[in-house]
């Protein structure tokens, strides 16, 4: 079962409408005219270049450089002015992104002279920014190349409290070098612990950031950072602002020289378009270092039991005994479970509140709150314990989970970043000792969930949990409650996303399993449950993430960003917050795109879920008329 | 056997189709909606003695208090609608029944018409007033563009609006002392909470720092008169309650005890928004690590400025609602002893007795009183620490030793009783509750003598509070444990 990415991470969230707005507005400037006199004339020494140009050269985790001071103080404080005073800007949020964007003027390049007229020194400070001396200086620390005289582009974000953009690496058209010039107060130096800060990953290879950041700049005011795009590698986000402070900021890209112009390379652009994020996504790399790997195991059932399962499980069938010992008894009412299996073959999806029985609730509860309460979540990979591992690539997902398996040989090789090599030594001799526990590669909960030599009563139980799940018994309340076979079951995992750390970016998923396995009676859908276990509070506005957002897409589409123009209420299926004990049961065919959004800094606790997923069979009739 | 599910895709667009043919009609139904959808309605549980008005307001009030109302949205101004719609039908239908228009049938509610219904009625009126503040500032936020003209234009229109709903509220209140003069407690009780509530949305919100106190009513007057009418109040209801001793604590008593938390809560609002005018826009931008930022971002009022002189009255005005709270607490905790058998200290984070409105009293009461204390002791501590750590701790004080030590003396006495009772309120499963006691701990030591015993043993204590707030919130308090470790 393979997973595709809709969108390339990558996408700057600077770029909408660029498109719209290619045709550059080359008449109101004359961008070689020096403007270079608005800027800190000390960059353009020879002493300040070569200084430069050798730290970039030995910069890690990739070339990249800052500027202190870049620009006349006054000429920066009007500009700021003129941008709080003559733009608006609106919210944007996605999977990947929380910011406050200027509609129309989030490109300059797209206005009209009448609309310039209210910006003269936003006007000046991008010509200074994009003046021959700047540009030949920017070419000659980076060593990157040519820049285009004519293709610029800047635009403008505010970052509020909460805003944040996840890791992607900027890769688009002919960018060559990337830019943010910050303008917070000027007259309070940010600090640390407001978060907001531009975080540069290494990669393990080419498209594989690492999960935790290598290096950090904190946005000051008139501070410059910038970087070479490089596909595949220039990976960076921007951390989430954690206070109450206004986090302004300058985006921009220097181009590769165009057509006609001076440093123009023939072919050198189509080269470097070839390697798009999207396209470096996609490759078979990328899929080596997927984790949680999409696994399916083929569920053995006897004759027997396949029979029962292909008549329907009967109510007297199921083992209500064991299952009560989950599930809440008033779920497991012949009644009120004939209603629910109406419910989901009508809508392909139900949700269950209260899932499991009070009793099991109220102790699960406890464990997961004491263990929030007292134990310091692990930030960084390093620091994940036995039998966590923590999900990847972080340009599509970032999370920790379990599986019941042992550690993937990929990902206890990895050189992980903050780590020296002794560390790396005994972390993988302990994973090893520790991972010696589970009996072979096939998951096993219940070993975990039973293991005297491992003693957090908290993943034990919720191995527990997964054990249940994975049992023939749950099997069977699942098809009475669906009338679907569950045939192969994917990985079940147990998630907790982090504060300030983790999501899923948003995906779809190939379901031609009727052709491929040439077998009509398999449903060409994955049924999809999802048990959220998040006992901390304060998630129902959505403001701290975490919640689970299921869009229709048509399949057919194959634009990246496809989701984002699907902003009608119709195209949105399903928004669920975080909460605690709501099992929600779904039928997810190729065409739902879905993501949990990011856990924000701010919120009370992490979400914590189960999930797991199934190729299921179906031997009852199709809807002729909805096959149509 | 179940026919085959289509797919969540299939289904979705199966369902937009039908929804679109049928013009929304089929829309009702799901169990995978976040919140059911009700078509406007409310379902609220329902379970004393008291009357359902009475207790859908007492639920939207603990809401309020518990601060989950923020939570709610929308939900709590369709709940102030309803209870504003049922006041009306009791009223119409009491009506209709007095000029026998209805006839009362065996199945018929009763109906209860009293001082009751109008305070409500009143209450409600004026809570909708703020609603209406808050759409207008949301209406901002997504929109502006908008010229000067038109901006004041709006905002008179606002004004009059809110101004209209709380003419409304007291209107109601007038009718219900006139026809229910037995009830003037309860009625006593909306009163002041009303024009407690007016003071800010009616006059406070629309002054700018050049505003002049000849546009407005004297706003030193109308707070004096809220403390005297309190006190007249608590007169009038300490004589019915030492005449009904035996009694049991019942519902009119919770109602009671609901109206007076309410009315303490909004005035300390009111100190705080005069206290703060103008501070606002800057509030935000202000590290609570930084103390010198917060001194500089104090605004200075003009002489004819309406705020002018009741700023300076703020320190009575908070002794005194320091007062009337403990006086509250007193109540409780006499309540307490007398007609419950809940260890109401002990009780309070047992989430069994997470309702109940004794222990929901309890709770906001002692963070009132340790909020209260805690500002008290601000103003002492700080000119006391600005004295002995100020620019000129080289030479002599300015003030003489006995004043500085009264002032130190002070300090601790108010940080102290800050501690006491932000220590009631600490909750097991919540770390902000245990940072706020090592704030204040670290605050008291920052008073006693430098390096002293006294000072090291708060610093340690707040230390490992701290530590354990910031392990459970995954470092949110790192900068102010990195603070209190490097000073």
């Amino acid at each position: 079962m393979s997973e595709s990415l809709k969108r390339p991470a990558g996408e700057s969230i600077a770029t909408k409408g660029t498109n719209k707005k290619a045709s550059l507005d080359y008449k109101t400037i004359d961008l070689d005219e020096d403007y270079s006199k608005c800027l800190n004339r000390e960059v353009f020494t020879t002493e300040y270049k070569q200084a430069l140009q050798e730290k970039i050269a030995d910069a890690t985790p990739y070339k990249w450089g800052s500027i202190n001071q870049l620009v006349d103080e006054s000429l920066l404080r009007n500009v700021r002015d003129e941008i709080l005073r003559e733009i608006h800007f609106t919210k944007k949020e996605t999977d990947i992104y929380k910011v406050f964007q200027s509609g129309d003027l989030n490109n300059l390049n797209g206005l009209d002279s009448e609309e310039l007229s209210k910006l003269p020194n936003l006007l000046k400070l991008r010509n200074a920014l994009y003046c021959r001396e700047f540009r030949e200086m920017i070419s000659y620390v980076t060593q990157a190349g040519a820049i285009s005289s004519h293709k610029y582009d800047m635009s403008l974000n505010i970052y509020h409290k909460s805003c944040h953009l996840l890791t992607h690496d900027d890769v688009i058209g002919s960018r060559r070098v990337s830019f943010i010039l910050y303008l917070p107060d000027p007259d309070r130096p940010w600090k640390d612990h407001y978060g907001g800060c531009l975080r540069l990953f290494g990669s393990h290879e080419a498209n594989i950031p690492k999960s935790d950041f290598a290096k950090k700049f904190m946005p000051q005011f008139n501070d410059y950072a910038f970087f070479e795009v490089k596909p595949g590698y220039s990976f960076h986000d921007v951390e989430e602002v954690k206070a109450d402070k206004q986090r302004i900021s300058i985006q921009g890209w220097f181009h590769i020289p165009q057509v006609d112009e001076e440093g123009y390379i023939e072919g050198e652009l189509q080269k470097f378009e070839q390697q798009s994020s999207l396209e470096g996504l996609e490759s078979s790399v990328v899929d080596k270092f997927d984790f949680p790997k999409l696994l399916t195991d083929k569920i053995s059932y006897t004759a027997d039991q396949q029979q029962k399962f292909q008549q329907g499980i009967r109510f007297e069938d199921l083992d209500l005994e064991y299952l009560g010992k989950f599930i809440n008894p008033e779920l497991l009412n012949k009644e009120n479970l004939a209603a629910h299996c109406s419910e989901f073959c009508s809508d392909s999806m139900i949700t269950l509140q209260e899932f499991l029985s009070p009793e099991y609730s109220e102790t699960l509860s406890k464990l997961i709150k004491q263990t929030e309460l007292e134990t310091e979540v692990p930030k960084l990979s390093k620091d994940v314990g036995f039998p966590w591992k923590v999900a990847m690539p972080s340009v599509k997902r970032r999370f920790l989970y379990v599986d019941g398996r042992k550690l993937e040989p990929e990902l206890l090789g990895l050189s992980l970043e903050h780590e020296s090599d002794a560390e790396k030594t005994s972390r993988i001799s302990a994973r090893e000792a520790l991972d010696a526990q589970l009996p072979n590669d096939q998951p096993d909960f219940l070993t975990m969930a039973n293991s005297e030599s491992y003693q957090d009563s908290t993943t034990k139980k919720l191995c527990e949990l997964a054990g249940f799940f994975d049992s023939l018994q749950f099997k069977q309340y699942l098809n009475a409650l669906t009338s679907l076979i569950p045939q192969s079951a994917q990985k079940i995992l147990i998630r907790r996303f982090r504060p300030g750390s983790d999501f899923t970016l948003a995906t779809t998923q190939q379901t031609d399993f009727a052709e491929t396995s040439g077998d009509s009676t398999m449903v060409d859908a994955v049924l999809e449950g999802t048990l959220c276990l998040t006992p901390s509070k304060l998630w129902k506005s959505g403001e701290f993430g975490g919640y689970e957002l299921c869009m229709n897409v048509d399949s057919e589409d194959n634009d990246p960003a496809v989701y984002r123009n699907a902003s009608s209420e119709e195209d949105i299926i399903m928004n669920r917050q975080a909460d605690w004990n709501s099992f929600t049961l779904m039928l997810k065919d190729s065409s739902i795109l879905k993501f949990v959004k990011y856990v924000s800094y701010s919120a009370q606790g992490s979400r914590w879920d189960i999930n797991c997923q199934w190729q299921a069979q179906s031997f009852a009739e199709s809807d002729s008329e909805e096959e149509e | 056997m179940a026919k085959r599910p289509l797919g969540l895709g299939k289904a979705h667009e199966k369902k937009n189709k039908k929804k679109k043919t049928s013009n929304g009609e089929d829309s009702k139904h799901s169990s995978k909606e976040q919140t059911p959808q009700n078509d406007g309605q409310l379902m609220i549980k329902l379970n004393s003695d008291m009357n359902e008005l009475a207790q859908l307001w007492v639920n939207y009030v603990k809401k309020k208090i518990a601060n989950e109302t923020q939570e709610e949205g929308d939900q709590n101004e369709l709940v102030l609608n309803g209870i504003i719609h049922e006041c009306d039908r009791i009223l119409r239908k009491s009506h209709n029944l007095k000029e026998n228009k209805d006839s009362v049938k065996d199945d018929e509610e009763s109906i209860i018409v009293d001082g009751q219904l109008y305070a409500i009625y009143g209450l409600a009126l004026a809570e909708l007033a703020y609603f209406q503040s808050q759409g207008e500032d949301d209406d901002e936020e997504e929109e502006k563009e908008f010229d000067e003209e038109e901006e004041k234009k709006k905002n008179s229109e606002h004004a009059a609006k809110i101004s209209e709903f709380f003419t409304e509220a007291l209107d109601r209140i007038e009718t219900g002392f006139d026809k229910f003069p037995k009830d003037r407690i309860t009625l006593n009780w909306a009163k002041i909470q009303i024009l407690a509530n007016r003071i800010p949305l009616q006059y406070i919100s629309s002054m700018t720092l050049t505003s002049n106190k000849k546009k407005y009513p004297d706003i030193e007057k109308l707070v004096d008169e809220l403390f005297s009418s309190y006190q007249d109040n608590m007169k009038l209801a300490s004589n019915l309650s030492s005449k009904n001793a035996g009694d049991e604590y019942n519902d009119y008593g919770v109602f009671f005890d609901y109206q007076q938390y309410l009315v303490l809560d909004t005035i300390d609002d009111l100190l705080d928004m005069i206290e703060n005018f103008g501070m606002n826009d800057d509030l935000n931008e202000i590290d609570s690590d930084n103390e010198d930022e917060i001194e500089t971002s104090n605004i200075e009022l003009t002489k004819k400025h309406p705020l002018f002189v009741v700023r300076d009255c703020i320190p009575s005005y908070e002794d005194n609602l320091i007062e009337k709270c403990e006086n509250f607490l007193e109540h409780l905790q006499a309540l307490d002893k007398s007609k419950f058998k809940i260890d109401i200290e002990n009780s309070c984070q047992n989430s069994e007795y997470k309702h109940n409105s004794l222990v929901i009293f309890y709770l906001q009461i002692n963070k009132k009183l340790g909020e209260l204390y805690l500002r008290k002791a601000d103003g002492s501590g700080k000119a006391y620490t600005d004295i002995v750590y100020g620019d000129d701790q080289d030479s002599e004080p300015s003030v003489p030793k006995k004043e500085l030590q009264k002032l130190q003396k002070e300090a601790i006495a108010n940080y102290k009783k800050a501690i006491e009772h932000i220590k009631k309120i600490e909750d097991p499963e919540d770390p902000q509750t245990w940072v706020n006691i090592a704030e204040a701990e670290i605050s008291l030591g920052n008073i006693y003598d430098l390096d002293s015993k006294d000072q090291e043993t708060l610093y340690q204590k707040a230390e490992k509070r701290l530590k354990k707030a910031n392990k459970a919130t995954n470092g949110k308090y790192d900068h102010i444990l990195k603070n209190l470790l490097d000073g």
